[in-house]
C-alpha cells in the first residue's frame, strides 16, 4: 500500500483524497495547500513519499511550476508523481519533469485509489 | 601715395585673402574684387562691369562717400576707416568695417577698400543712434531679433523685431533691463551663462530663453548670445540674437504629447488620460486652467481654479450668450471676455460630438490665430488616441472578464464537480458499513460544495453586472454606502464581538456605482471572518488628498485578523490566482472581484500590515478613489 503526498488548495478535495484513498488502504502522510509550502516540506523529508499527488491550479505556485523545482530536489524515481489538471496544454511540459500519470478532472475518487494501488502492485 | 606691384601679381595674392577687397579708380568705379569679396557678396565679375561703389552702398551711408569726397575736394583729411552697409547681390544688407588706402593700380591712382564684417567691438564704440541704425540694417526683412547690453545690464540697444514681439515701443524698452522680461523659469538659467561667460567657461553658444511680452504672453526664444569685450579684453556688455521659436515649439510640444498618448497600455485609466492630457497641453499655450467634459461630465480640469476665475465660469457666461452653439457649428472657438480669453474644441468620439476641452487665460490676448489651429488640430488628434485607448481597454477588460469566467469553469465547477461525485461515490460504495456521523459528514460536505457552486454562479452574475455598470458609473455617497455595509455585516454575525470605528468626513461624494457597497463588505466582511481574536476591532477612516490637481478618497480599513503572510500578499487580488483555503471560505473570489469593481471606478486597492513589519497583526486595506 502508498504513501501519499497531497498538494491541493482545496480542503474538501484534500479530505477527500484521505478517506478515498484510506479505502484501498492508501496512506496519507501529509498535505500543502499549494507548491510553496510543498517544497519546504518536501525538502525536510526523510523518508520520501511513493506517491505526490499535485493539482495544477493552485495559488502562490501552481503544478507545474512546483514540479519545475521539484526536478532539483533528488527525490528517488520510485516515487511516483501524479498531476492533476483540467488543461491538457500543459501535459506535454509536465511529462519532461517527471510526471507518470495524469488525472483530468473531474475524475473518480475510487477509480484513483485502485490506480495507485495497481500502480504497486505491478511494480511490486 | 604707395607703388603697386605688378598688377597680376597683387590680383593673385588679394584673391588668397581671406577678407574682401575691392579697389576703384576715376571716382567710385570699382576695377577690382578679390575672391572673397565675390565669395561673400554673391556677385560676379559680370556685374560690375557698369557699376561703381555706390550701387552696392545702403542708401543711408552714401552721404558718408558723398561727404569725404567733398572733405578731399577741399584738401581736407578723411578718416581712413569707416562702417557701411553693402547690399549683397540676394538684397540682403552686410554690415562691414572698411579700411581705406590709397595705392597705384595698372600705373593709374587707386584706392583700395578691405572690408571685414563689423564686430561687436566696433559696434560698442559707436553712438547708439549708430549702432541702432546699423544694426536695424542688418535685420531688415530678418525676423532676427537684437539686444545688446552693457555690463551693468542696462539696456543699449534692441531691434524693431525685437520691440515688436515684445509688444514695447522703443522709448518704453530702453529704460529697462532685458531681465525684466524674463520668466522666472529662464532668470537663473540666463545669470548662469552669464557668469560662465565672464568666468571664461566655455558652454553652448545656444540656449532658449522665455520672455513675457507687454499682453503677459510668455515667448520662448532660441537665442545666440556672446560676450562683448573692449581693446583690453575686459568685458563691457553682451550682445543676443533671438529667435522667436514659440510656433515652432508648440508645434513640436504637440507632436511629442500626441505620441505620447498614443501608446495604448500606458493609459488605463481614461479619466487619467484626460487628466493628464489637459496637464500638459495647458502648459504648452502657457494657460490659467482647462477642462475636459464629456458625455455630461467634467473628466478633467487643470490649472488655477478658483473662485475669481474658472472654466466653468467661463462655460457658464458663453452658455447664457448661445455662443457655444454658434461656435458647436464652427468646431472651435476663441473667445474673449472680462479682459480674459479662452479656445475651445468641441472633441468628438465615434464621429459624433460627446464634449469639449477647453483653456483659459487671464491674459486677453494668449491664444494666438495660430494656437486656435493648433489646438484645434490636437484635440481632433487626441479624441482617435483616446478612441484607440478606449478601445484597447476595452478589449483587454473583456479578454481578462472571457479568462476568469474560463477559470471558474474549468476549475471551481470542475473541483465541484469532483468533490460531490467523490463523496457520492464514497457513500454509495461503502454506507452499509459507515456510522452515522460519517455519512452526515459526507453529506454535509457536499452540501458545503453545492453551497459554493452557488456562490460561484453569484460572482459570475456579479462580474456580469460590474460589465454592465462599468459603463454608467457616477458619483455616489461614500459614507452612506459604508455605513450600509457596516450595518449589513454587523447583522451576519451576531454572536461575535465586533467593535467598527468610523472615522470620516461626512457627505463624501466619489466616483462610482451601487457596487462600491458590495467592496465594502467583501472587506469588512473578511476582517471579521479571518480573524481569531474574541474581541474584533475594526477601524475604517477616510480623508480626501490631492494628487495631481485631482481631489482623491482614501479609505482605510484596518483589522486586528490573523494578517496576510508577504509571501502570499501579491496573490491576493490576482483573477487566476487566489489565496489558498485557510484564508476564503467563499469562492476565493472576493478579492479579486473587490478590485475588478473599484478599478472599473478608476481607483486602487492595496493591503498593509496593521503593525508595521508584522504580517500577523492585522491588515489594513487601502482604497483610493476619485471624489466626484
Amino acid at each position: 500500500m502508498a504513501r501519499v503526498y497531497i498538494i491541493d488548495d482545496e480542503e474538501t478535495i484534500q479530505f477527500l483524497y484521505k478517506e478515498g484513498l484510506a479505502l484501498e488502504g492508501h496512506e496519507i502522510i501529509g498535505t500543502a495547500y499549494n507548491g510553496h509550502q510543498a517544497l519546504q516540506e518536501i525538502g525536510n523529508f526523510t523518508t520520501y513519499p511513493d506517491v505526490i499527488i499535485i493539482d495544477h491550479r493552485m495559488p502562490i505556485k501552481n503544478g507545474l511550476d512546483t514540479l519545475k523545482e521539484m526536478f532539483f530536489q533528488e527525490i528517488p524515481e520510485s516515487t511516483k508523481i501524479l498531476f492533476i489538471t483540467a488543461d491538457p496544454t500543459v501535459k506535454e511540459e509536465a511529462s519532461k519533469l517527471g510526471v507518470s500519470h495524469f488525472i483530468q478532472k473531474p475524475f473518480s475518487i475510487l477509480k484513483l485509489a485502485k490506480m495507485i494501488t495497481q500502480l504497486f502492485t505491478y511494480e511490486e | 601715395m604707395t607703388e603697386s606691384p605688378e598688377s597680376s601679381a597683387l590680383k593673385t595674392a588679394l584673391d588668397m585673402l581671406p577678407s574682401a577687397v575691392f579697389f576703384t579708380q576715376e571716382g567710385w568705379d570699382l576695377v577690382f574684387c578679390n575672391k572673397a569679396f565675390y565669395d561673400s557678396s554673391g556677385y560676379k565679375l559680370a556685374d560690375f562691369e557698369k557699376m561703381h561703389i555706390l550701387d552696392i552702398v545702403h542708401e543711408e551711408d552714401k552721404h558718408v562717400f558723398t561727404k569725404r569726397r567733398k572733405i578731399l575736394e577741399e584738401g581736407g583729411k578723411v578718416p581712413d576707416e569707416l562702417q557701411m552697409r553693402i547690399i549683397l547681390k540676394d538684397g540682403s544688407v552686410s554690415l562691414v568695417f572698411v579700411k581705406v588706402k590709397d595705392i597705384t593700380f595698372s600705373g593709374k591712382p587707386a584706392r583700395l577698400f578691405h572690408a571685414h564684417n563689423i564686430s561687436a567691438k566696433a559696434l560698442m564704440h559707436q553712438p547708439p543712434e549708430l549702432v541702432r541704425s546699423l544694426l536695424d540694417a542688418i535685420s531688415v526683412g530678418s525676423e532676427l531679433g537684437f539686444w545688446v547690453d552693457d555690463i551693468k545690464g542696462n539696456t543699449i540697444y534692441i531691434n524693431d523685431k525685437m520691440c515688436e514681439v515684445l509688444g514695447y515701443p522703443f522709448e518704453e524698452i530702453k529704460t529697462k533691463s532685458i531681465t525684466d522680461f524674463f520668466h522666472p523659469a529662464s532668470k537663473d538659467l540666463y545669470h548662469q551663462i552669464s557668469r560662465d561667460r565672464i568666468a571664461g567657461i566655455k558652454g553652448s553658444s545656444s540656449y532658449e530663453l522665455i520672455l513675457i511680452n507687454k499682453e503677459g504672453r510668455p515667448i520662448t526664444f532660441s537665442v545666440v548670445g556672446s560676450l562683448l569685450h573692449d581693446q583690453n579684453q575686459n568685458v563691457i556688455g553682451s550682445v543676443g540674437f533671438f529667435t522667436n521659436i514659440e510656433p515652432t515649439k508648440k508645434l513640436s510640444l504637440i507632436v511629442s504629447t500626441l505620441n505620447k498618448y498614443a501608446l495604448y497600455s500606458k493609459y488605463r485609466d481614461l479619466s487619467l488620460f484626460w487628466q493628464r492630457v489637459l496637464m500638459d497641453v495647458v502648459a504648452i499655450f502657457s494657460a490659467d486652467c482647462g477642462m475636459v467634459f464629456i458625455d455630461g461630465d467634467v473628466v478633467a480640469t487643470n490649472g488655477e481654479i478658483n473662485e475669481e476665475f474658472s472654466p466653468q465660469d467661463m462655460l457658464e457666461e458663453l452658455t447664457k450668450e448661445g455662443n457655444l452653439v454658434k461656435h458647436y457649428q464652427e468646431g472651435i472657438s476663441k473667445f474673449t471676455k472680462d479682459g480674459k480669453s479662452a479656445i475651445i474644441s468641441i472633441l468628438h468620439l465615434n464621429n459624433l460630438p460627446a464634449g469639449f476641452m477647453m483653456m483659459c487665460s487671464k491674459i486677453k490676448n494668449l491664444f494666438l490665430p495660430g494656437d486656435v489651429d493648433l489646438f484645434l488640430t490636437f484635440a481632433n488628434q487626441i479624441t482617435l488616441n483616446y478612441e484607440h485607448q478606449f478601445l484597447y481597454i476595452e478589449s483587454e477588460l473583456e479578454r481578462q472578464f472571457v479568462s476568469v469566467l474560463l477559470d471558474i469553469l474549468s476549475h471551481d465547477f470542475l473541483n465541484t464537480n469532483t468533490s460531490v461525485q467523490g463523496y457520492l461515490e464514497l457513500l454509495n460504495q461503502n454506507y452499509e458499513n459507515m456510522d452515522t456521523n460519517k455519512i452526515k459528514d459526507y453529506l454535509a460536505r457536499s452540501i458545503n460544495v453545492v453551497d459554493k457552486g452557488e456562490r460561484i454562479l453569484e460572482t459570475v452574475q456579479q462580474l456580469l453586472k460590474i460589465q454592465q455598470e462599468r459603463k454608467s458609473k457616477g458619483s455616489v455617497p461614500a459614507i452612506a454606502l459604508l455605513e450600509n455595509a457596516i450595518e449589513i455585516q454587523r447583522n451576519l454575525f451576531p454572536n461575535r464581538n465586533i467593535n467598527i470605528d468610523l472615522k470620516t468626513p461626512q457627505n463624501i461624494s466619489v466616483i462610482g456605482g451601487d457596487l462600491l457597497q458590495t467592496v465594502f463588505e467583501n472587506l469588512i466582511n473578511n476582517a471579521i471572518k479571518h480573524n481569531t481574536s474574541d474581541k474584533i476591532k475594526i477601524e475604517i477612516s477616510g480623508q480626501l488628498h490631492e494628487v495631481e490637481n485631482q481631489e482623491f478618497f482614501e479609505c482605510r480599513i484596518s483589522d486586528n485578523g490573523i494578517g496576510i503572510p508577504e509571501e502570499i500578499r501579491d496573490t491576493f487580488f490576482r483573477p487566476l490566482s487566489r489565496g489558498d483555503s485557510r484564508f476564503h471560505e467563499g469562492t476565493g473570489l472576493g478579492l479579486y472581484i473587490s478590485k475588478t469593481i473599484i478599478e472599473s471606478y478608476n481607483g486602487e486597492i492595496r493591503f498593509e500590515n496593521r503593525v508595521a513589519d508584522d504580517p500577523t497583526k492585522g491588515t489594513i486595506v487601502v482604497i483610493t478613489l476619485l471624489e466626484g
